[in-house]
């Protein structure tokens, strides 16, 4: 049977239609609605901001340092109706100001009269974010985004460095580890934990905040660290700064975000004699009880070099040398030593060069030698650098460096990150040997010389009960032509146990009034230090 | 449409002109018009209700994703605010409010059980 020729064409095209219907409804749910329903998160509900949190900092028992935190800006979105923009205007002034705290007066000026896509206000929490979102506002949406939040404010934060609002991360951690804590492929960033312990730090911030009050000094800096490792126990540099609030800081005082620890050089002064005094014994050239006339100056290049005190002290020994921190017994030590192997041994303590710690912006001060700087190296330097002057370092160099002798003549890398947490994989960092400047046997001839020097003139930085090997320095410092007639860098280097090194404490306190000198002003900060520190460290008194 | 082509439909429709009458079957026009109609609406509604699951899917995979990110958002949000409140300030505040004060004299006390050699050290809290 055959149908009807009418009834066919009838029938083909009801079957068409429905085939085209199928499609369009086809194309509606894939491509229209798919749209539709990545918009729909962002009435009613909280917006999702995709998995682009930066890794979160720790410190090194678990305790977070810096984390990424969920907050919310109040964004308005126009429509192409100018009559409906002012009434979703003026309800947003009249309903919406209420939950952002913003007058309706600040509220219409923000938007003005050409009704442009604004952000209003940002900054909120997920609360008033979430009630933002449930009061389904036409034209206002509260948007998420990650803060960078510091938990425990100003601590640490030039350790720890600040993420502007472009999410970058400047100075310190922040920044040297930037690559690693940004998020990679809309996986989190990796997570950093430290070296640094929190209580440590704040203790050490404590007593330097505590020294620079008693002390007049403008700013300073203190580390401490564990010799055997290098870990970086804390760091802790004066004025400081909250990192929450970074931008509070005007850019005439950009200073202020410079990790002095690690990013300004000095000239060390006398602490720097323990490397003078440690290449000494290590040549061979001197011992301890190594015997020479001090005379109250000395010509060495043409230039006179005299005694912080300006006496002769007549026929001393190089252990009195020390203990009286004598610059023309350090400037006979590098003499006779000769500039060939007195620098060798200076390089080998890596003064001059970067220690390559993981921090941002490290300095590597300066160090002048015959063989490299011919032109601007003289005799005199020979004489001056064996007791910190016409050379320079960071604090972070000078404490490393001394830490080599603290841990039998092995110099080891100082460094921050414990390890880097990246999802399952975990990367613990290892202690970096960058050399044996000294042989184990000087190391400890040296720290035995250095309690000497404790016990005999620097009481001020002894503990009770403990073997402290130690030696202070007052520097001048260094101006365009000359030196400061006036202020001073006083510091202290410090060791305990002596004999088994567990912590070492560097103290410097830049143009103290009180007193020039670092053992009148440093040495009891590392003083008071010392004996907050130690039983938290597990360091017990000799028994 | 060449020369080529037209061999090429000429040599299909042979084909199954072949395997009809192979078949005993030779179906009018109209029925073979009806029948590819069938066919056509059939792979139409195969399609739609594999683009439905498909797109039932993604949207599961969408509100999911959304999930996951709030629930990030809210332990990102716990783990600021728990450490916010154990910060070291705040647990001072707490402890002075308790009665307590820094230590200023220590006392160690030698335990026969255990000699001062065992005792923790930097070394031992501190191992690499």
């Amino acid at each position: 049977m055959e149908l009807p020729r009418g009834r066919l064409t009838f029938l083909i095209t009801i079957l068409i239609a429905l085939t085209i219907m199928v499609m369009v409804q086809v194309v509606r749910f894939q491509v229209l609605q798919h749209v539709s329903a990545a918009g729909l998160n962002s009435i009613g509900s909280v917006q999702p901001i995709g998995p682009t949190q930066r890794g979160s900092i720790w410190d090194r028992n678990g305790n977070l340092l810096a984390g990424d935190e969920p907050r919310y800006a109040v964004v308005f979105d126009p429509l192409r109706d100018p009559n409906a923009n002012k009434q979703i205007v003026d309800q947003a002034a009249r309903d919406l100001t209420l939950v952002i705290n913003m007058s309706p007066a600040d509220l219409r000026a923000k938007i003005g009269t050409n009704y442009q896509h604004t952000k209003l206000i940002d900054g909120l929490s997920a609360d008033v974010g979430q009630k933002v979102n449930d009061m389904q506002l036409i034209g206002f949406t509260a948007q998420a985004y990650w803060q960078r939040v510091y938990p425990e404010g100003t601590l640490a934060a030039s350790v720890l460095g600040f993420v502007n609002a472009a999410r970058e991360g400047y100075y310190g951690v922040e920044s040297h580890y930037n690559p690693v804590l940004i998020p990679r492929d809309l996986q989190p960033g990796a997570d950093l934990v430290l070296t640094i312990d929190r209580t440590v730090q704040q203790i050490t911030e404590e007593e330097l905040a505590n020294g620079l009050k008693e002390t007049g000094a403008e700013s300073g800096a203190i580390i401490v660290m564990n010799p055997r490792t290098d870990e970086i126990l804390a760091m802790a540099t004066a004025p400081g700064y909250d990192p929450n609030h970074y931008a509070n800081i005007p850019k005439s005082a950009a200073n202020t975000f410079v990790n002095q620890a690690v990013s300004v050089h000095y000239e060390p002064g006398s602490v720097f004699k323990i490397v003078t005094f440690a290449a000494g014994i290590d040549s061979g050239t001197i011992t301890p009880q190594t015997t020479y006339v001090d005379t109250a100056c000395l010509e060495v290049g043409g230039q006179t070099l005299c005694n912080w005190d300006r006496a002769g002290h007549g026929l001393v020994t190089m252990t009195d040398m020390m203990a009286l921190s004598l610059n023309v017994g350090a400037a006979t030590v590098s003499t006779r030593m000769g500039q060939q192997s007195f620098y060798r041994y200076l390089q080998a303590f890596h003064i001059g060069q970067l220690t390559e710690v993981d921090l941002a912006a490290e300095d590597a001060g300066e160090l002048r030698t015959r063989e490299a700087n011919p032109d601007n190296w003289s005799e005199a330097d020979l004489g001056t650098n064996a007791f910190g002057q016409g050379l320079s370092t960071t604090p972070l160099q000078m404490i490393a460096a001394v830490a080599a002798v603290a841990n039998d003549g092995v110099l080891l890398q100082p460094h921050i990150v414990k390890q880097i947490n990246d999802g399952p994989q975990i990367r613990p960092a290892q202690p970096v040997v960058l050399g044996r400047p000294i042989s184990a046997e000087t190391a400890h001839t040296v720290s035995e010389v250095l309690v000497q020097v404790v016990r005999r003139e620097v009481t001020d930085a002894q503990v009770d009960g403990y073997k402290i090997a130690g030696k202070t320095g007052t520097a001048q410092i260094a101006l365009p032509g000359g030196y400061d007639p006036i202020y001073t860098i006083a510091s202290f280097i410090g060791y305990a146990p002596a004999d088994d090194a567990r912590v070492i404490i560097l103290v410097k306190l830049d143009r103290p009034t009180s007193s020039p000198w670092g053992s009148e002003t440093a040495a009891p900060v590392f003083q008071k230090l010392a004996t907050r520190l130690f039983p938290i460290l597990g360091i017990l008194p000799e028994r | 449409m060449n020369r080529n082509q037209k061999s090429a439909n000429r040599k299909l429709s042979e084909w199954i002109d072949q395997g009809l009458k192979k078949a005993h079957w030779s179906p009018s026009r109209l029925t073979r018009v009806g029948l590819i109609i069938v066919i056509s609406a059939a792979f139409a509604v195969l399609y739609l209700v594999q683009s439905s699951q498909l797109v039932t899917a993604q949207r599961q995979v969408e509100n999911l994703r959304a999930e996951l990110t709030q629930l990030q958002q809210d332990n990102a949000l716990l783990a600021v605010q728990i450490s916010a409140e154990n910060s070291i300030g705040k647990l001072r505040d707490r402890a002075e409010r308790l009665g307590f004060e820094p230590a200023t004299e220590l006392l160690y006390l030698s335990v026969k059980s255990q000699p001062v050699d065992d005792a923790p050290t930097l070394q031992s809290v501190y191992a690499p």
